[in-house]
């Protein structure tokens, strides 16, 4: 559906966006997550047609359309700052792209309508944009990018500006409308949790590049690099060789598990060994040995969260581990004697 | 208390400083030199077709000049704001030199260039639309930046395009009705200086087209009374075009925000 190609954006001698590729398959929805700065809304605007790329290709489907103007691109978009048009109510607003292709009079009442039925917005069609609400905006924002049925819609940031409560119901209500009408989705976006919930697949990028791309889970439970693993959730980092029973995938100090790896992870490990970065989740804190094998360790620090307990371990070989232990389960205070298992987080 | 007292006195301090010209003004055109108030310089004044002719010509001149100003300023300016930083920067520098050159430098600039060849102008009035809005146009080019700061201008022409507009259309249709009331304040102010500009009516036009100022100043050489009576009526309308101005502009205001729940 949208292919990109090598593209780069150079602001003078500032590198913003460098041989960035992706591909989306129909029906798609791609989160592109970053922290801020890294590049993100820069992809956008050049896919949307509002930036002119360096180098590199945009292609929609099989049309190449770097040079074509951003009218001509069909592309919906919803910008960060939703720029709804303040002097036009919101049916104005949702019509307006109706209007430039001249659908006739009932269809586009027809069509805003449906879509502020959609979008659960009944009552907000003469409303201003300063009438309404930061998620009512939000909602219109995308009602009128939609409404001319784009193949593609492009989201920047569509809910970091709003409260944690309205921002988790826009999120399911973004999902659902996604779903609904199949739209191939690019949303770009600095909150992992919002690109984990909501994608199908998930692009990390830094400085301008991308670090990895993989569903939801493949990114949290193995990222590849150690900045995905620290920009997404916790994790810690051991350092791992092959295993030597010829049945696990990795081994530390001793210690043989099951773990995916990358492809530069499994290269890594051929050359002599590769860091992996583990989960808190993933790592079970035992008071005695299983198979003779677990490395031991000790907790130095121990924080009560609710509905987990995280625990600080420090292993024989002095790495630290981070450890979250489900409440409810065996409590460990400072001091304690632990041995620990990895869990492969596929199964 | 101290600070209270202070605060008397500077409000009226300002108040001396605003009202005594007009009062002055009031009594002089009243009273005359003589005993009795009467009203009689004013209705000289009023049926004067001099007065009249000049105040046309003005009003005329004017509203030329505002036309211009809007057409020639906006567009570039807001191209600018919105593409070009760097010629911002450029056009704001630029748009200050009316301001710290002084008007008769203006003026002998334009008569000297002017005065020969194709472009023989001077002693006409075709020039005066242009001189006046250089003249306005730091105003200008502030209060239709200062509009600009205030609407997130790029999204929303950005987001025009997306939605499939050209250019044009999304300037016409989006911008030009966001950027309405800073061009109706900034025209407003080009119109005041327009009405009351001297130096370079007088110097350019060599008295030959007459306008509310230079008859202003014949008026009073030749009558003061009737110049006093004019300098007022001309105060009155100030103030009541500039009541008309902010009623307009706030009503538009409540319009583009969409207060009429
Ligand atoms: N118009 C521009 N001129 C110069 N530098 C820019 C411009 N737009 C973005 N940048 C730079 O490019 C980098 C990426 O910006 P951006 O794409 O906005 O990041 P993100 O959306 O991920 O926060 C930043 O370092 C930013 O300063
Ligand atoms: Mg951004």
């Amino acid at each position: 559906m949208l292919t990109v190609e090598h593209l780069e954006k150079r602001f003078r001698d500032h590198v913003a966006v460098r041989d960035f590729s992706i591909r989306l398959e129909p029906g798609e929805f791609i989160a592109l997550l970053g922290p801020s700065g890294s590049g993100k809304t820069t992809v956008l605007r050049m896919i949307a047609g509002l930036l002119t790329p360096s180098a590199g290709t945009v292609y929609i489907g099989e049309r190449n359309v770097t040079n074509v103007r951003p009218k001509d691109r069909q592309i919906g978009v919803v910008f960060q700052s939703y720029a709804l048009f303040p002097h036009l109510t919101a049916g104005e607003n949702i019509a307006f792209a109706l209007r430039l292709r001249r659908v006739k009079k009932n269809e586009i009442r027809d069509r805003v309508n449906e879509l502020l039925g959609l979008m659960q917005l009944p009552h907000r069609e003469h409303y201003y944009p300063a009438q309404m609400s930061g998620g009512e905006r939000q909602r219109v924002a995308l009602a009128r990018a939609l409404a001319f049925r784009p193949p593609l819609l492009l989201l920047d940031e569509p809910l970091s500006a709003l409260d944690a409560k309205v921002r988790d119901s826009l999120r399911e209500l973004l999902k659902d409308v996604q779903r609904q009408t199949g739209v191939t989705t690019l949303m770009v976006t600095h909150d992992q949790e919002e690109a984990l919930s909501l994608a199908d697949r998930v692009i990390v990028m830094q400085t301008g590049e991308i670090e990895q791309t993989g569903t939801p889970k493949e990114v949290y439970h193995s990222p590849a690099t150690a900045f995905v693993s620290t920009f997404i959730g916790v994790s810690s980092a051991i350092f791992v060789t092959r295993a030597d029973d010829g049945i696990h995938d990795v081994q530390w100090c001793g210690y043989s598990f099951h773990y995916p790896l990358h492809a530069n992870q499994r290269r890594e490990l051929a050359a002599g060994g590769t860091k992996l970065y583990v989960r808190p989740e993933a790592i079970r804190l035992l008071a005695h040995p299983v198979t003779n094998t677990e490395p031991q360790g000790v907790v130095v620090f121990s924080m009560f969260l609710g509905n987990s307990t995280r625990v600080r371990v420090r292993m024989t070989d002095d790495t630290l581990l981070t450890v979250d232990v489900p409440s409810g389960k065996l409590e460990y205070t400072e001091g304690d004697q632990i041995y620990i298992q990895i869990d492969d987080p596929r199964s | 208390m101290f600070e209270k007292w202070i605060y008397r006195i500077v409000i009226v301090l300002f108040l001396t400083q605003v009202l005594v010209p007009f009062v002055g003004l009031v009594q002089f055109s009243i009273q005359g030199a003589g005993t009795t108030p009467t009203l009689s310089s004013f209705q000289q004044l009023i049926v004067n077709p001099l007065f009249s002719g000049s105040l046309l010509n003005s009003l005329f001149l004017a509203l030329c000049t505002v036309i211009l100003s809007i057409g020639i300023f906006t567009p570039p300016v807001w191209h600018a704001y919105l593409y070009a930083p760097k010629v911002l920067r450029v056009i704001e520098a630029v748009s200050f030199v009316p301001f710290v050159v002084p008007a008769v430098v203006l003026a002998l600039a334009y008569v000297q260039f002017f005065s020969s060849g194709l472009l023989n102008l001077v002693g006409t009035p075709y020039l005066l639309p242009f001189a006046f809005a250089l003249l306005g146009m730091p105003f200008y080019v502030q209060v239709l930046l200062n509009r600009l700061r205030h609407t997130d201008a790029l999204s929303l022409h950005e987001a025009a395009q997306s939605l499939g507009a050209t250019g044009v259309y999304a300037f016409m249709k989006i911008q030009l009705p966001l950027l309405r009331s800073g061009m109706i304040n900034g025209g407003l102010l080009i119109f005041t200086i327009s009405i009351g500009e001297f130096t370079i009516t007088q110097l350019t036009t060599g008295g030959s087209y007459n306008t509310l100022p230079l008859y202003l100043m014949i008026a009073f050489t030749n009558n003061p009374l009737e110049g006093s009576a004019m300098a007022v009526l001309t105060l009155v309308l100030a103030v009541m075009g500039v009541v008309a101005a902010l009623f307009f502009a706030s009503d538009k205001r409540r319009r583009v925000k969409g207060e009429r729940a």
